[in-house]
């Protein structure tokens, strides 16, 4: 899942603060799994933006509503009578739900809420880890699951940079040594041979080099 | 101005039954409203936020001590959310000092009630509440006043609240703006 976490308050509210009636707009789906942007983050937003405005005796009607996901036009349109009802909709969903809606209603101020970080997993109850950097060419299969692009703090495709201590990076002692995690993995499965291919520099056209990428599936389009 | 502190409560009924049951003797008039809940673990931050909105110049949750919550981890979990509700009232601007989570063990309730009055003379040193709207503020004393200010105002108070459900719905009735 997209992993974000709302922004903080005092820039919310610097958004938000020309605006007399604003629409904060929740996504039901990433944003509400890692606590950033669901109903819950929506009513404590707008919960806080009241007590803000109401402090400094300046008039605003904040309206709640969290669709299923902001990332898909279809569900965007279940939004279209909130919006215009308000001045502008503060986004609590990542960069992409942010775009899907401002491109749906191009006659209101769509502002982004939350900061957008990483691809990653719940690895427990409010801890989640970065695990996929979007390379466009996975190869998990020879790394035993470890991806050492997102997970190796130099990205290092033929083996260990023998900084680690104890299996930690030596970048950051907090993080498990990726390479540490591939060799364990692949010696649990038999597969340590996978380590005997070699990759020549990467080619990054696949991920965001080239820029914007597009996915275009032709057996679903009419 | 002169006014009338506002105390809000939520208590978990496991550590106090319910506040109509507390003796409460003070040479000030304050107000105070509860706020049942099953177990200090229901406490999200929007309820607090939004007794703030209703104008609680001050909001206490009371709940069990830690190790004593009957669902084990409810209290723990309710403490880190009034922490983070906390750091945003700050961030706000209406002091997070206003807001305290208080463990104490069922049947003291002669600690709740010096708790409360501790509360109170904090919030007698703060001041309003600066966010809540002056319509619904409890108002200034006035000589003509009808209220005795050595009684408390139960000024409203939740009926039980013990049906489990996720969100109970008197609660969200009551603390609905």
């Amino acid at each position: 899942m997209i992993v974000g976490e709302q922004k903080p308050f005092a820039e919310i509210k610097k958004l938000v603060w020309p605006y007399e009636r604003l629409l904060i707009l929740g996504c039901g789906t990433c944003v509400k799994t890692c606590f950033a942007g669901g109903e819950d983050e929506v009513a404590v937003l707008a919960s806080a933006i009241r007590l803000a405005f109401k402090k400094e005796r300046k008039p605003i009607s904040v309206e709640e509503l969290t669709i299923e996901r902001q990332c898909e036009n279809g569900f965007i349109g279940a939004s279209a009578p909130s919006v215009a009802r308000n001045q502008a909709v503060l986004s609590l969903a990542c960069g992409a739900g942010v775009q899907a809606v401002a491109r749906r209603f191009a006659n209101i101020p769509v502002l982004p809420g939350v900061n957008t970080g990483f691809i990653g997993v719940l690895e427990k109850q409010g801890l989640f880890t970065e695990e996929c950097s979007g390379c466009g060419n996975c190869r998990l299969a020879v790394f035993g699951g470890v991806c050492p692009i997102t997970r190796c703090a130099k990205k290092l495709l033929n083996g260990p940079c023998g900084g680690s201590r104890s299996g930690k990076c030596e970048v950051n002692p907090e993080t498990d040594c990726a390479w540490q995690l591939i060799i364990d993995r692949l010696t649990a499965l038999g597969q340590l041979d996978n380590l005997k291919a070699y990759f020549p520099p990467t080619d990054w056209r696949s991920g965001s080099a080239r820029g914007p990428r597009k996915l275009f599936r032709e057996d679903h389009v009419i | 101005m002169d006014w009338i502190p506002r105390v809000t409560i939520f208590h978990c009924i496991n550590s106090l039954e319910d506040i109509e049951s507390l003796n409460i003797n003070i040479d000030y008039p304050f107000e105070i409203r509860s706020v049942k809940m099953p177990c200090s673990g229901m406490t999200k931050e929007v309820y607090l936020l939004k007794a703030f909105e209703a104008g609680a110049d001050a909001v206490i949750v009371l709940m069990c001590p830690e190790g004593e919550c009957r669902f084990v981890e409810g209290n723990i979990r309710a403490r880190k959310r009034i922490e983070r509700a906390r750091r945003l009232l700050d961030e706000i601007g209406i002091q997070g000092d206003r807001l305290s989570a208080v463990s104490l063990e069922p049947g003291n309730e002669a600690e709740i009630v010096q708790m409360i009055l501790r509360t109170v003379a904090a919030v007698r040193e703060l001041g309003p509440n600066p966010a809540a709207d002056p319509a619904s503020a409890a108002g200034p004393i006035t000589e003509n006043s009808d209220q005795d200010q050595h009684s408390l105002t139960f000024a409203e108070k939740t009926d039980d609240c013990r049906r489990a459900k996720t969100v109970c719905g008197n609660q969200k009735t009551r603390m609905a703006v």
